[in-house]
């Protein structure tokens, strides 16, 4: 499962919630033009986003619920994953 | 510091899956089934009016029931001095010291869920209720000339009101503030409170208490669902669950407090849809304040609404005034209440109270790790999704059942057989939409 999303003058390009199988492995896939940080909850893994350049977190959906992918330092979310 | 994002109000981090359809399905159809089945085998006497004498327990284990009250209100204190410390002085975050989870997920859901099991603990746990019978007992041995009240006492229903504001208060430092977790605030809001209650509390004494402190009068009415209760004479007794709701009784404001819960705990559900995504837009932060404000007021109005509507209908083709319908039939509020509350906040008191653990070692933060425990994280595999699912349809169901029961039963206690069912009419709808609105909202979480 691919998740692709794209953050332009600081508007966020994706969709809400994005839902995945337990145990799938997940990619996501990060554009941006702001140097921010992504924060998935509960799994607790951080992603520096680069301006201009795309970046990739890889990881297995381990824990089933509903988690926020976070921008840190603006506190904006950047998308749902929902584990099922 | 773990931050926390929309997905969680007050505290949490993870959210529940929406419950499936054929459950929202299954749910609905059986609330529909229950209501119309009640209808049909119409009991023409009251089974449980006044049918169940709480049992008290053997002389021999009063002593140790007393010994375990008194353990309760050291407890009590004990964490209340703690939360309260930490929220003031200790670090700052929502995971940084005890006070946020100890508030939001061990009091305001843990507790309530061990009131609905047990019984009125809050009547022991309150560090309001002990520090005012200390200071009675303090006036007594040696104020006694001074004189032991103003000359002025609010009126015992009407300060019920106080409960609704308090409440309302709580829900929106809850649900609506952007950051909930803010320590001091919290802090400074305990401490406010506390202030006011005491200070009741010592001019008109814990009857005071009992009738004005909201959180007090949420946690002894679902604490009636519980198996243990008083005899009358001092002594612990035993009940069948749930039965204690027949014969409590209710007053006005009382029965808005309860009224209230279900509808902050839907607004809680609704501000995590996709609808409340669209209304929020872009805004972030403070920004949503005034969407907040509105939505909650909105939604515990809605239930208020409902309610005297489905009992306006009743006191009309009974001919019984309005009031009395309002208190008489309040009590089938309460498992409802304590429905919406598993359904919304089950998994935050398995998955967050599991935060306690580490918490208990750092209270006000720091490096600190007094039992070893400080680093413990939360295993979110401890409970599957498909059983906390089960829990929140089936207390659900349950929560109608209990209802529609306790109601049926006070209308042939009160009115003419045929009166009785003609009274239920307005509150059938009303219990049913409670019930398809509640797990509506977990189909959609």
């Amino acid at each position: 499962m691919i998740i692709a999303v794209t953050l332009v003058d600081g508007r966020i390009e994706a969709e809400r919630r994005y839902e995945v199988g337990f145990g799938d492995t997940v990619e996501v896939r990060v554009t941006s033009d702001v140097a921010e940080e992504v924060h998935l909850h509960g799994y607790d893994l951080l992603l520096q986003l680069e301006p201009g350049a795309e970046v990739t977190l890889v990881f297995e959906a381990s824990l089933s619920g509903v988690w926020e992918a976070e921008l840190h330092p603006s506190h904006r979310e950047l998308f749902q994953l929902q584990v099922s | 510091m773990v931050p926390v994002g929309v997905l969680a109000h007050g505290i949490g981090v993870r959210g529940d899956l929406p419950i499936p359809v054929w459950m929202f399905a299954y749910v609905s159809g059986a609330a529909l089934v229950i209501s119309f089945l009640l209808l049909g085998s119409f009991w023409p006497k009251p089974k449980l009016q006044g049918r169940f004498t709480p049992w008290p327990l053997p002389v021999a284990t009063q002593p140790v029931a007393r010994g375990l009250g008194v353990v309760l209100r050291l407890f009590g204190l004990a964490m209340f001095a703690v939360v309260l410390w930490a929220s003031l002085a200790g670090d700052l975050g929502a995971y940084a010291t005890i006070a946020p989870v100890s508030v939001y997920v061990g009091f305001w859901v843990g507790l309530l869920f061990l009131s609905a099991v047990f019984g009125d603990v809050w009547r022991f746990l309150s560090p309001w209720e002990t520090l005012a019978l200390v200071g009675a007992a303090v006036r007594r041995r040696f104020f006694s000339h001074v004189p032991a009240h103003l000359g002025w006492r609010p009126d015992p229903v009407r300060s019920g009101w106080l409960g609704v504001v308090t409440i309302v208060g709580f829900a929106a430092l809850e649900l609506v503030h952007p950051n909930p977790p803010e320590t001091r605030l919290l802090g400074i809001a305990i401490a406010v409170y506390s202030g006011l209650m005491l200070a009741g509390a010592s001019f008109w004494g814990r009857e005071w208490l009992r009738n004005s402190e909201g959180f007090g009068v949420v946690f002894r009415h679902i604490g009636t669902m519980g198996v243990f209760c008083g005899d009358g004479r001092g002594r612990l007794a035993v009940r069948p669950p749930i039965v204690g709701l027949a014969s409590l009784r209710m007053t006005l404001p009382h029965a808005f407090v309860l009224l209230l819960m279900p509808g902050t705990t839907s607004f809680d559900g609704i501000s995590r849809t996709e609808w409340w995504a669209g209304l929020l837009g872009a805004r972030i932060g403070w920004d949503t304040v005034g969407f907040g404000t509105f939505g909650l007021l909105q939604f515990a109005a809605d239930f208020v609404v409902l309610y005297i509507a489905a009992m306006a209908v009743g006191a009309a083709v009974t001919r019984t005034p309005l009031r009395q319908m309002l208190t008489e039939f309040a009590p089938s509020i309460v498992p409802i209440a304590f429905a919406y509350h598993v359904g919304h906040y089950f998994s935050l008191v398995i998955f967050e109270g599991q935060n306690f653990l580490a918490l208990l070692s750092r209270p006000f933060g720091g490096t600190a790790d007094l039992f070893g425990t400080a680093h413990f994280e939360v295993n979110y595999l401890l409970v599957s999704t498909g059983a906390i699912a089960l829990v929140q349809a089936l207390t659900t169901v349950g929560g109608h059942l209990a209802g529609v029961v306790l109601a049926h039963d006070k209308a042939v206690s009160r009115f003419k057989p045929r009166h009785a069912l003609r009274s239920q009419y307005g509150l059938l709808v009303m219990m049913l939409a409670f019930t398809i609105a509640g797990i509506f909202l977990l189909l959609n979480a």
